[in-house]
């Protein structure tokens, strides 16, 4: 008797065990695709049927958050050792500590193996924003590219009896106009950086190049330049003539500012390729996209380039990969991910940086996503300053230090010492 | 034999709360210790830094800022959410009329989710499209319609307000509670005497609910110093630190800056700060009771 119970809790106690070795490895994806992203309706119908196909080989595990939370998420469970196999990241400043931490692998690894994806499938620039500036290699896939792009509502314009500025002196006017009539000229305030940073940029890069201020931010480690001093004053101008909401916290961050607009209480505010579908039809249709208006003593006309390039892509934990129980199961899932049709939905999904040899049908897409491609298909990129920022602290500053602009509590000079203060913290 | 027999039996029944209580409170708190004596970002390795963090705190403004918001907090709690806890309590516990519809209305704000409650004070504080300003502007008083929540000025007050809004309703009920445990003898009796209403409350009921008092204030004081949802959700702590709580400067520290080790700090610091006032201020009360 006392023979077989003990059988029988061996049995419990092996079983699940077994049945783990059984179902191979666990493959665990960190990702943004939930909710209402353009993207996720593919990724999670894709990622099904194919868990679903293999599960006698892997079990896949898809953990999802947007945004911010989904940074938190990553950080965390790198502090708990937890890190996911597969994870979304952000170039520059936010991916270089998994680097140094040994927990980013080079993609050219991945590359090599897999069925799908060739290496000059994609453009070279685009995989230099993956590139590493303390160690030799490119540690994610660049696939988050944007182009971002102003939208103006023509029916307030014509109503309210003012033209698109071409100027910020012209913008200035025409925020006068706007204010008489309680409408909010531009729906850009700033909570967490979101979305003053894209703005700030614009006024940033009309003075001085992309590669100028990577030299300057990232390897100069130098925030307090003139040109960034004199950009932050330009915002508190912009905000004293009241171009900005009056409520710069409350009405900030993407879903707010784009609630604004659509219930025509914002003549104009910024468009992302996130943001192309929540556009109502009729307001996409009474909308314009715009040139962002040109500072007095511009060097670099805005006409011709827009805020973007590689915003986030995926990468590979490199402990994982090179475990040899996974690395074929990790490099499947990330073949699922890397296929043409896969790459066709991401374009549907609004995004324009697309691997080669896959065509982006205009069918389907939001009206606003055509509009912008339409507009911006001839324009350069310029980085966002923010990813040019080395490392959490001073990116953190970076936003905080935004805030305070936006809600003019802190003088242009204060701002620019402040961020300067984080990023010689972050040497 | 008999007591060793009796020792390994309360052994036994004390053993689960003690298992549970290390591994969900006494090692966390350990651990943010040991983790509040280095610097780590969370991915490398972990760098003892002795007290060092606890030195660079009392210098870093922000800190400092986030500390007097929370007191500021603190003493806002004490003299509005107590008092007014305490005298909704003291009017509706002498009404026959209507008492379990206020009873539920004036508990009501505290079954609504704090994320509730703070994105609908969002929305009221709004300044382009908000309620309140509307009505200021409409009486014609928009001259004075402020900037709630990104005026650095009036950030603090802002998110202050919806949480002892909301926090009243608790206060309330307990000190209903305590009012209820009066014996209606000693009222009567104090009627009889001739006791005005004022003196009911001042002379009888305030001294018999002490014990509920002292404890709704070590509530309150210890919920405002770890008061994070209403900052977080409104403002992030800003704009900058000008609306942020301790928690909420420990949080951007530890989950968007990735300073776990300074992080560890504050979170430790706030502890302090909670176990301190609560046996400092039982201390006293105590004392006083006794006196």
């Amino acid at each position: 008797m006392k023979g077989k119970v003990l059988l029988l809790v061996s049995a419990l106690l092996i079983l699940p065990l077994a049945i783990a070795l059984a179902a191979g490895p666990e493959v665990r994806v960190a990702h943004p695709f939930i909710g209402n992203e353009e993207f996720a309706p593919y990724f999670q119908a894709a990622m099904s049927a194919f868990a679903e196909a293999n599960k006698a080989k892997l079990t896949l595990k898809l953990e999802g958050e947007q945004g911010d939370d989904l940074r938190t998420k990553i950080k965390t469970d790198m502090a708990a050792g937890k890190l996911a196999d597969i994870y979304w990241s952000w170039p520059g400043g936010q991916i270089e500590p998994m680097v140094k931490a040994g927990l980013a692998l080079d993609v050219r690894k991945y590359v090599e193996k897999s069925k799908v994806l060739k290496w000059d499938q994609i453009a070279p620039k685009d995989w230099s924003a993956y590139k590493s500036a303390s160690t030799d290699g490119f540690f994610g896939i660049p696939m988050g590219g944007i182009k971002i792009y102003l939208v103006a509502n023509k029916t307030l314009f014509a109503k309210y009896g003012v033209k698109y500025p071409k100027t910020i002196d012209e913008l200035k006017a025409v925020a006068k106009v706007f204010n008489a009539n309680g409408i909010i000229p531009l729906a850009v305030g700033s909570k967490g950086g979101n979305t003053s940073h894209w703005l700030y940029a614009h006024l940033v890069y009309q003075y001085i190049t992309e590669t100028d201020t990577y030299k300057i931010i990232s390897k100069g480690w130098k925030f307090t330049e003139p040109v960034m001093v004199k950009c932050a004053q330009m915002v508190l101008d912009l905000a004293q003539a009241g171009v900005f909401p009056k409520d710069t916290m409350t009405n900030s961050e993407y879903a707010p500012v784009q609630a604004l607009y659509n219930e025509r209480k914002a003549a104009m505010v910024y468009g992302f390729p996130w943001t192309s579908g929540n556009f109502t039809d009729e307001i996409a249709a009474e909308s314009d996209v715009i040139d962002f208006p040109r500072t007095a003593d511009a060097k670099f006309d805005p006409v011709k380039w827009t805020i973007g390039g590689i915003n986030d892509g995926f990468s590979i934990n490199k402990k994982s990969f090179n475990d040899a129980k996974k690395t074929q199961a990790i490099v499947s899932v990330m073949d699922v991910i890397m296929t043409d049709e896969s790459w066709a939905a991401w374009g549907k999904a609004g995004r324009s940086i697309l691997k080669k040899g896959v065509s982006l049908p205009k069918e389907g897409l939001p009206p606003m996503a055509v509009k912008s491609f339409d507009f911006s298909r001839n324009q350069e990129t310029r980085q966002n300053l923010w990813i040019l920022l080395p490392g959490a602290v001073s990116q953190e500053a970076f936003v905080n230090q935004l805030d305070a602009l936006w809600a003019q509590s802190v003088s242009a000079d204060e701002y620019a010492k402040t961020i300067q203060a984080s990023v010689d913290k972050g040497k | 034999m008999k007591k060793q027999r009796n020792l390994a039996i309360s052994a036994t029944f004390l053993a689960p709360a003690f298992i549970l209580f290390s591994v969900f409170v006494f090692a966390p708190i350990f651990m943010t210790f040991s983790y509040s004596l280095t610097d780590w970002d969370g991915v490398a390795d972990k760098v003892l830094m002795g007290f060092q963090n606890y030195g660079t705190m009392f210098t870093d403004p922000r800190y400092l800022k986030s500390l007097t918001n929370t007191l500021t907090l603190v003493v806002l709690s004490i003299l509005i959410e107590v008092p007014a806890g305490l005298v909704l309590a003291f009017l509706l516990s002498r009404v026959r009329f209507g008492y379990k519809f206020f009873r539920s209305v004036y508990f009501g704000p505290v079954v609504i989710s704090s994320a509730i409650v703070a994105v609908m004070f969002s929305v009221l504080f709004n300044d382009d499209v908000g309620a309140i300003n509307y009505i200021l502007r409409a009486i014609g008083l928009g001259a004075i319609a402020p900037r709630w929540l990104s005026d650095k000025t009036m950030a603090l007050y802002s998110v202050c307000i919806p949480q002892i809004w909301q926090s009243i309703g608790i206060t309330f009920i307990l000190f209903l509670a305590g009012m209820q445990s009066i014996p209606d003898e000693i009222l009567e009796s104090a009627r009889i005497d001739g006791a005005s209403s004022t003196q009911v409350f001042f002379r009888i009921v305030i001294p018999l609910i002490a014990e509920v008092i002292q404890m709704v204030i070590i509530l309150a004081v210890t919920g405002a110093l770890k008061s994070f949802d209403f900052s977080w959700i409104m403002t992030w702590g800003g704009p900058d630190v000008a609306s942020s709580f301790l928690a909420v400067y420990m949080y951007r520290l530890t989950f968007r800056e990735f300073s776990f080790g300074y992080g560890s700090t504050l979170a430790f610091s706030i502890l302090v700060y909670s176990f301190l006032f609560s046996v400092v201020f039982k201390r006293i009360a105590s004392r006083n009771s006794q006196a």
